[in-house]
Formats: C-alpha cells, sequence, structure tokens
C-alpha cells in the first residue's frame, strides 16, 4: 500500500474537483465560502439565509470540539479557511492551523486568513507539529480518507489510521468534532450502474458507515454525540443549485459549459440523494480517551 | 388550476425555461417519451398505468426523470414523488393538479 493509499485519495483526485476555480465557487457557495451542509435552524429551514446557516454550523463545530477559547485548533480539511476565522474571531481561540490538499485553496487561505491562522498544504498523516492541539475540527474530509475499491479491512485500517493521529495530535481530554457524508440506505452488497456521483464527488474515494467510523475510533475516542442532519444537505444543496442557475452565463464565461452543467447535475443529484437518504449526514462529537496506550 | 396550487410551487431560477402550466396529457406524453428513450423501450411498450418498477425503473433513473422533468417544468420537485406516485398515470395527475412535494 502507498503512503497515499494509506490515508485516502490522492492530492491530484482532490485537485480535480476542488481546483476548478475559486471564482468558480464564488458564484454558488455564500459569503463564508463554506463548501460542505450546513446547519439550519428546523424552524426557518426553507427561508433562512445559507451564510446564517452555514455560520451555525461552525459555531456547532466549535462548541462540540472545545475550541472555544483555546490556545490551538487543528481544522483538518479547512477549505477556504471560512471555519478558521470564525474560530479566531468569534469563539476565542489563539491560533488555528489548517489543512488542505486543494491548492487553490491553500493561496486563497493563505492570503486572506490573517496572523493567527496558519495554512498547510499538507494530509493529516504528514502533519506533525511541535506542540498538541487542545482541539480538533474535521468538515468535509474524511469523505475521502478510503480508497474506492478497498476490502473493509482496508477502509477500517484507514479510518483508524485517522483516529489514531488525531489521539496523538490531541491533549489528554481533549474533544473533536466530525462532520462526514456516509452512505444511509444503500445496500452494502450494491453495485452502481451510474457512478457518476462516486466518479465526480468523491473521486479515488469511499464513504463511510456510521458503524465503520464508530469500529474505527474504538478506545481511542468516546462518541458523546452523533446528529443525522441529511435534510440540511438536502436543502444546502437545493441553494447552491438554485444560486448556480441563476448565474449559469456567468459560470459557462469561468469555466464552460461542460463542467457549468457537470457542476449543476451533481448538486441536483446530490440534493436528492440526501432527500431520499441514499445518503446521510453525519455530525459527531468526540472525546479523547484518557487511557494511555 | 387553481391559485393555491400555483403558489404553492416554487419557481426554478433558469436560463432557458419558465414556470408553465401543463396539462396532464402534456405531461404524460413528455414522460412517455423521456422513458422510452432512458429506459431503452420500444415505442409504444410503456403503458401509463403500470408500476415503474416494472420497467425497472431504479433509484438513478427516477432521480434522472425528476431532474429534467424539474427543467421541462420550471419547478423544484421533491425526488421521492415516483414513489408516492408510482405510475405515469399518478404522477402525471399530480403535477398537472400543480403538486410538488411527495
Amino acid at each position: 500500500m502507498s503512503a497515499s493509499a494509506a490515508s485516502g485519495a490522492s492530492a491530484e483526485a482532490i485537485q480535480r474537483h476542488y481546483d476548478v476555480g475559486n471564482d468558480f465557487y464564488e458564484l454558488f457557495l455564500d459569503e463564508t465560502r463554506t463548501y460542505s451542509c450546513a446547519m439550519f435552524d428546523p424552524a426557518e429551514m426553507q427561508h433562512e439565509s445559507l451564510e446564517s446557516a452555514q455560520c451555525r454550523k461552525m459555531d456547532w463545530h466549535a462548541q462540540h470540539s472545545g475550541a472555544i477559547g483555546t490556545a490551538r485548533v487543528l481544522d483538518v480539511g479547512c477549505g477556504w479557511g471560512g471555519g478558521l476565522k470564525r474560530l479566531v474571531s468569534q469563539h476565542g481561540v489563539q491560533h488555528g492551523v489548517g489543512l488542505t490538499l486543494s491548492e487553490a485553496q491553500f493561496e486563497y487561505a493563505r492570503s486572506t486568513c490573517g496572523p493567527k491562522i496558519e495554512v498547510r498544504l499538507e494530509g493529516w498523516a504528514e502533519h506533525k507539529p511541535d506542540q498538541p492541539y487542545d482541539a480538533i475540527i474535521s468538515v468535509g474530509a474524511f469523505e475521502h480518507f478510503a480508497r474506492f475499491g478497498d476490502t473493509p479491512a482496508q477502509k477500517l485500517a484507514s479510518y483508524r489510521h485517522y483516529f489514531e493521529r488525531c489521539h496523538e495530535l490531541l491533549s489528554v481530554g481533549a474533544q473533536m468534532s466530525l462532520q462526514t457524508i456516509a452512505y444511509g440506505d444503500i445496500p452494502r452488497t450494491r453495485t452502481f450502474r451510474d457512478t457518476f456521483i462516486a466518479d465526480e464527488v468523491f473521486p479515488e474515494s469511499d464513504l463511510p458507515r456510521l458503524a465503520e467510523i464508530a469500529e474505527a475510533c474504538e478506545d481511542l475516542f468516546e462518541i458523546s454525540l452523533v446528529r443525522n442532519d441529511r435534510e440540511h444537505y438536502a436543502r444546502t444543496c437545493r441553494m447552491w443549485f438554485n444560486q448556480l442557475r441563476a448565474q449559469k452565463d456567468e459560470a459557462i464565461g469561468l469555466v464552460g459549459r461542460e463542467v457549468t452543467e457537470r457542476y449543476e447535475r451533481l448538486l441536483r443529484t446530490f440534493s436528492y440523494s440526501f432527500s431520499l437518504g441514499a445518503f446521510v449526514l453525519l455530525r459527531i462529537a468526540l472525546r479523547r480517551s484518557g487511557r494511555s496506550r | 388550476m387553481a391559485e393555491s396550487n400555483v403558489a404553492g410551487k416554487i419557481e426554478l431560477a433558469s436560463d432557458s425555461q419558465q414556470s408553465t402550466t401543463r396539462s396532464k396529457a402534456e405531461i404524460q406524453a413528455w414522460m412517455i417519451t423521456h422513458l422510452e428513450e432512458a429506459l431503452e423501450l420500444d415505442p409504444g411498450e410503456l403503458r401509463a398505468d403500470e408500476s415503474f418498477d416494472r420497467y425497472g425503473l431504479d433509484s438513478t433513473e427516477a432521480v434522472n426523470l425528476m431532474s429534467s422533468l424539474e427543467d421541462w417544468l420550471g419547478v423544484e420537485l421533491e425526488p421521492n414523488l415516483p414513489y408516492e406516485y408510482p405510475t405515469i398515470d399518478e404522477l402525471a395527475e399530480h403535477l398537472a393538479a400543480g403538486g410538488t412535494g411527495g
């Protein structure tokens, strides 16, 4: 197994999806430039702005990772840095470190994040900091940690590797939060005729199931809370789709018709998948096991 | 069409199509053409009163059908509609009456 296989999709695969161009994502993402599931006020699901719901999501992670008011927080898969910016500006975090494999995200985040935030173009397996972290947040990265075609044992080993690294990176008693898409009511034996989603959104990647996450973190982390917010992702994707549709001419001008229509299809199909429960959206709060290993 | 039904529709932002009212017969004809092509059936093979299941409409095809219907009708639709209204007849009737959700 190569080094990259042990820690999921390759940098090239990640870049293929995420490096279409920052300007293109800006067309359909909200002001915070967050490309992951928002958290809506349940009473306002159809009316709340995406930006407001994205901020609520970041605040949830700040709270459930125990990051509020701490010295050092790691964001695994930091995207364009919106979550880190909120942590240092709203939640009293003194120093935030963000990891990404996307060069476009890295360049943008590095140039906009300010002195309290350090952004690194590296994977979690290679990240070797001098000091431990007080909290770890990971939103929308775990989807890429296992390779498509892995055996169940290989998949479990990849996930366990991640939790072992997190255990090493965190100080005693620290917490972390994890947000990931997972398979819902898709039978394990199912083979797909149409692999559009797998190829486009999760290149080289395989999604987890809740049971696999629970097994992979056994003895390393205590799971304190699990939420399934799939309706929130159906709504988020639908809002992205509507934004992209509304600015289709601009999008075509930036990336061409083929890419624009590929994203349209992807966002709408994705929204449907969450509506139907084929995919679920997990938000998990974890506490580092204190036992020495 | 009753006003309340029109108000219940969420119009799609679009570059090409507008929200239009279609009759049940128009919707049926559109679905038959679309599904015969998607499922590689011979013209005339599809019956409006038979369940989608019978023609091998899996979830991927169901989702593709709803995407295309959204663009054609110009309204946002819930993807569970083919499950809630499992024949061309039932689904066309529901959509012609202005229904969007399942």
